[in-house]
């Protein structure tokens, strides 16, 4: 603006220019805003989804009811004075909950109980459990009981006010869910299912624990594998290697690995691992070598900037004691840069728990309803679960699939926690 | 494992008789008495290391024989079916055998006797108990002769805390070349099984087919693999998450540190960080089931256009949030790390503060800002979970935001999960596409690196 | 007259090309304290380090030539440098204690070399060394806490009590008061008096005064050349170089 010749017009044009110049240093300022409250904001939608979504998973409701143990319906009028218990085994339990449905439903007259299906309100899990009851105490033939019976999943999502729960229920089924919970028959619990029992084909039935013990399994493998081989590759490239082509060649190398997707790593386990050393399918074994793999660039890489930054004139203390150099190591370079390679491994494990790909490469993604028992049995890992219930269409492995979302997010910020936590507590300052 | 457990505990008690044999020569010379146990730990390393690498190869490898010899040989006259689930039936039951002693045969196999089943299974554990003895006599033999080869053989007089070191470096050495091992592993793997996929489908087609049809690979093999769709498809979600990403990402880390006081800083960058550390499956989870419909409404009323509910721009708007840290975190510092002169100079000509960032911070640090975009790009060219779960399934030739499209990673992933035949081309073009995958994100990676590595050269 | 302890010919040393030690002879008494002097940058603290083969943690370093303690040659590679680290000790310029309790920094090197068979006899070595560096009294009910805890002084006295605790029969000195106050540098001194009657001390120092305080001998390095070696006194009072002169009397340093 200076350059301009003419002398009037120049503050004219110049203070004119400043008003737009501030109008626009204000429209650049908005856009900064605006774009971290897109981050914030986006953050803020994803947590509330799932945590919304999610949180009703942890209850569940039960229908209090009275169930006769008649022999009528049990045995279908084979009316006998004892059973043995193969005929009670195979009895009729299903009508026998019908009934007592039915019954707590009769007090409401104007339902059209013809087109409520009440096969569908109980869990199938009760059959089981009124069989057993039966079994263990044989006397309670003809008597009445007072039982909580697990509401399926259906009927409980429509409870919970889940989002397109009731188009699977018609009216009348509506109307006895509405009429039994104004009687007070139905409660809610605290859903311990969800933590005890493995995958199920039943949403009401399924939880996290085969998931998380494969998590678990997989995940302590690969820390084991990865923190030996890592810090033994690091402590390699700065106290030993010597400075030529090929170690630089390594380095390079290190720095690539980092970058290259996870879903090659799976491709890489599955011709490998699976294949040519046959290490057995959708096992926790299989799941950790890879895992190893993916975990060691950001290991090794974290791990020697925690070692270049131990003092040189430590090192030169304990060498000047007539330390040799696997002494310095373990007495000094690794203790001293423990808190730097906890950070790197926590970053790195915290980031091998939610990875999802290269699993699914090597089959860790079946239908698996019992949970891991070792390193060798098939199991599936805690996100590949969420995959698995997100991909059904009831909207009870929906909330499922939330509620395991949401404690996935809570371990990660837990265990970055800890990292931060375990950095500032053990940091040697000098 | 007792076995091992007995074959440890063995051979610590021949570590310890040697340290004592050690304590009493050391009497006879003037060597500190420290060297011995050196020597004692360098003796043991040399003779239980080779010893339980035979072990565990050798018991490995003895049972697969002694299952083929035993177990597929009785079934030989049988379709390859039968004889597989016979084989695993004949296990199953030793298994149980070994374990609680009581024999239950849960899927009879038709054609072939239960009874004959069991004594399969018997005969199958008598041999591994004899084998597994066999085989811990030998490593115990193997043991005591390096011992004692070692005890004649070995020089008193050397430094054996130098060799321990030795050993430790060369082990040192060996975890170092399985970081090398593994990029080996994973071209060598790729490219062999990518070749096999060539044999069968030629390389013109794949690059330049236009048609992604695996589900007719049975009678149209040659026009099924082109992967011209799906580069389409991944690059067109790519384009919209790092376009995303990219305004987003720079823009708000010029405001952080340039307009930003330090303590709120402290707080929202921690915020936007997490962005980086939620795993993507929970991105993809929210993508198809909270953001779809959320966009299939917004674009319905308030642009009145039809959009799918597996568009690409659904996934391409999720991954790009996913990207906004790793391209706002390096800008900031590059930013951030622009010497102050720079500043004042500006700012003292009397320049507004975005005119100093538009014209003189930005400018500098553009190169790193490119690169870190280019990891931007690399990052969502490979990035899998999201697009399984928000993206389609059927490769559409189409650059239209609004329509489904496929990617690279979800055809993996979809090629992989089915039956495992890796003999047919369909699960053999998922190593191609991988190849191709590797290739791409490879050069994007290298190049990145390049520019923001030279970038930091010359202001640093 | 003490025997010659170290025997040093024709000593050359390089950083990569550059040639940092140009044909260095000397010899150092048993049970004496050696000074050597010159301007910073002449090469005295590199040639020190080549007497316990320090430099071979610096891989750009390469010598050649003779350096003998008795009678045994300090290069040759059949010579293990932790052995002769543990013949030759090493105090260095800033006070470099590891992170570790007071106690622990004595007792390491008895660790490591295994000279003590159990933790009473530790405890006393470790006890008798802060006794004769004059910390035992200061420090006593801190025995273990943190050696940062303890001034800069205490710290370097800490070092040499570390030093001693391997019972070296060298100890060499890399300037070992540069960082300290005057007081914490006249106790080091006095420490160093001590110490010569059971130890052959080498010590750097560019402080003219405190070479001519402590040492018997003097030797005068000049841009990696020895100028003159001699006996204290004489190096004072009667220097035979004109460079020697120059440093002395300050018109070079």
């Amino acid at each position: 603006m200076f350059e301009d010749k003419k002398n009037l017009t120049k503050e004219e044009r110049s203070k004119k220019k400043l008003y737009r110049r501030h109008l626009f240093e204000k429209f650049f300022k908005l856009f900064g805003v605006l774009s971290i409250s897109f981050a914030l904001i986006m953050l803020v939608a994803l947590l509330f989804s799932i945590f919304s979504k999610g949180y009703t998973a942890f209850y569940t409701h039960y229908l209090s009811v009275e169930v006769n143990f008649s022999k009528e319906v049990l045995f279908d009028g084979d009316i006998k004075d004892s059973y043995t218990n193969d005929e009670i085994k195979n009895a009729w339990f299903d009508n026998l909950i019908v009934e007592a449905v039915k019954n707590s439903l009769k007090k409401n007259s104007n339902l059209d109980l013809d087109s409520v299906d009440l096969n569908s309100f109980i869990s199938t899990i009760e059959v089981a459990n009124l069989r057993n009851m039966l079994l263990d105490n044989p006397s309670l033939l003809n008597q009445t009981v007072q039982v909580d019976l697990l509401l399926s999943s259906n009927i409980d999502m429509f409870l919970k006010s889940y989002i397109g729960s009731g188009s699977l229920l018609n009216d009348e089924e509506i109307g006895a869910i509405k009429f039994l919970q104004k009687s007070g028959a139905i409660n809610s619990r605290f859903n311990t299912a969800f933590f005890t029992n493995s995958d199920s084909r039943y949403p009401e039935l399924a939880g996290v624990k085969g998931a998380f013990l494969g998590s678990l399994y997989t995940v302590v493998l690969t820390i084991i594998f990865s923190v030996i081989i890592s810090i033994g590759a690091a402590v390699y490239l700065q106290e030993f290697a010597p400075k030529n082509r090929f170690v630089r060649f390594i380095e390079v190398n290190i720095n690539n690995l980092a970058a290259v997707p996870s879903i090659v790593f799976g491709l890489l386990g599955l011709i490998v691992f699976q294949q040519f050393f046959g290490v057995p399918r959708s096992t926790p074994l299989l799941g950790s070598f890879i895992l190893t793999l993916m975990a060691l660039p950001t290991i090794i890489i974290a791990s020697r900037l925690a070692m270049s930054s131990v003092p040189f004139n430590i090192k030169e203390a304990a060498y000047g004691m007539g330390s040799s150099k696997l002494q310095v190591i373990t007495h000094h370079l690794l203790p001293i840069s423990m808190p730097g390679i906890l950070t790197g491994v926590i970053l790195s494990i915290s980031r091998i728990i939610g990875e999802t790909a290269p699993v699914l490469m090597i089959g860790m993604v079946a239908f698996i309803s019992t949970a891991p028992t070792g390193i060798l049995s098939s199991s599936v890992v805690f996100p590949v679960q969420i995959l698995l219930w997100s991909n059904s269409p009831e909207a009870g492995f929906i909330e499922k699939a939330s509620a395991a979302s949401m404690l996935l997010l809570i371990f990660l910020m837990f265990i970055n926690w800890i990292s931060i936590y375990l950095r500032n507590k053990l940091e040697v300052k000098f | 494992m007792y076995i091992i457990i007995c074959l440890v505990f063995l051979l610590l008690a021949g570590f310890i008789y040697f340290r004592s044999i050690k304590a009493i020569k050391s009497h006879k010379t003037d060597k500190i008495s420290k060297n011995y146990s050196y020597f004692a730990i360098y003796i043991s390393l040399w003779a239980l290391l080779p010893s339980f690498i035979i072990f565990f190869i050798g018991s490995h490898f003895s049972n697969n024989m002694l299952q083929k010899a035993l177990i597929s040989n009785a079934f030989s006259n049988q379709s390859e079916i039968v004889r597989e689930v016979a084989t695993a039936e004949v296990l199953a039951i030793a298994n149980e055998l070994k374990a609680t002693g009581v024999v239950n045969v849960s899927h009879s196999i038709e054609g072939i006797e239960d009874s004959f089943l069991i004594e399969l299974a018997q005969q199958y554990i008598h041999y591994s108990n004899i084998s597994l003895i066999a085989f811990i006599a030998f490593v115990v033999i193997l043991v005591s002769l390096t011992f004692f080869f070692m005890l004649k053989r070995v020089d008193l007089s050397s430094n054996f805390q130098r060799k321990i070191e030795k050993f430790v470096k060369n082990i040192l050495l060996l975890f170092t070349s399985i970081a090398v091992l593994t990029t080996i592993g994973i071209v060598v793997s790729l490219l062999f099984e990518t070749l096999r996929f060539f044999s069968d489908i030629s390389i013109i087609n794949f690059l330049f087919g236009t048609s992604w049809t695996p589900e007719n690979a049975d009678f149209d093999p040659e026009n099924s693999f082109g992967i011209i769709p799906l580069l389409s498809g991944t690059f067109l979600i790519a384009f919209i998450s790092v376009f995303i990403a990219s305004c987003f990402g720079v823009a708000s880390a010029v405001y952080m540190s340039e307009y930003m006081s330090k303590k709120m800083r402290k707080v929202i960058k921690p915020l936007i960080e997490i962005l980086a550390g939620i795993p993507s499956i929970i991105y993809g989870f929210f993508a198809a089931l909270t953001f779809a419909p959320f966009l299939v409404s917004i674009v319905d009323s308030v642009f009145n256009l039809t959009i799918s509910s597996e568009s690409a721009l659904n996934a391409g708007i999720v991954m790009g949030v996913m990207i906004i840290p790793l391209i706002s975190s390096i800008s900031d510092d590059i930013i951030s790390s622009l010497p102050n002169s720079m500043r004042e100079g500006a700012m003292g000509m009397g320049s507004m503060k975005n005119e100093m960032i538009r014209k003189i911070l930005l400018p500098a640090a553009m190169p790193g800002i490119i690169g870190s975009i280019l990891l931007g790009i690399s990052r969502a060219v490979g990035e899998t979970m999201i697009v399984v779960m928000a993206a389609s399934l059927a490769a559409n030739l189409t650059l239209n935001p609004l329509e489904p499209v496929t990617t690279i990673t979800t055809q993996i992933v979809m090629l992989v999960q089915g039956d495992q035949e890796f003999n047919s081309p369909k699960t053999l073009s998922a190593f191609a596409l991988g190849f191709v995958l590797l290739i791409l994100t490879l050069l994007l990676n290298i190049i990145a690196i390049q520019i923001v590595n030279r970038y930091k050269r010359k202001y640093q | 007259m003490s025997n010659k302890k170290i025997i040093v010919e024709n000593v050359n040393a390089f950083y990569g090309a550059k040639q940092a030690l140009f044909d260095v002879n000397l010899h150092v008494l048993e049970k004496e304290v050696t000074a050597f002097i010159g301007p910073s940058g002449c090469g005295k603290s590199t040639f020190l380090r080549c007497l316990n083969r320090m430099n071979d943690l610096i891989e750009i370093f390469s010598m050649n030539g003779s350096i003998t303690i008795d009678g045994v040659e300090v290069n040759s590679q059949s010579l293990d440098p932790v052995e002769l680290r543990m013949k030759v000790g090493m105090v260095f310029q800033k006070p470099n204690p590891f992170p570790k309790s007071i106690f622990e920094n004595v007792a390491y090197g008895l660790r490591i070399h295994g000279l003590v068979s159990n933790k009473k006899e530790l405890e006393e070595i470790v006890k008798d060394c802060l006794e004769r560096v004059g910390l035992l009294g200061e420090i006593k009910d801190r025995l273990h806490d943190s050696a940062f805890g303890l001034s800069g002084g205490q710290q370097q006295r800490l070092c040499i009590a570390r030093t001693i605790a391997i019972n070296p029969e060298v100890i060499l000195m890399d300037e070992p008061c540069s960082a300290l106050d005057p007081i914490a540098t006249a106790k080091i001194e006095n420490l160093i008096g001590e110490l010569s009657s059971k130890y052959t001390i080498i010590i750097v120092t560019h402080s003219m005064q405190q070479a001519a305080r402590v040492s018997n001998h003097t030797a005068f390095f000049h841009l990696g050349k020895l100028v003159e070696f001699g006996k204290t006194q004489d190096i004072f009072s009667n220097p035979k170089d004109k460079k020697t002169e120059d440093y002395i009397t300050g018109r070079i340093g």
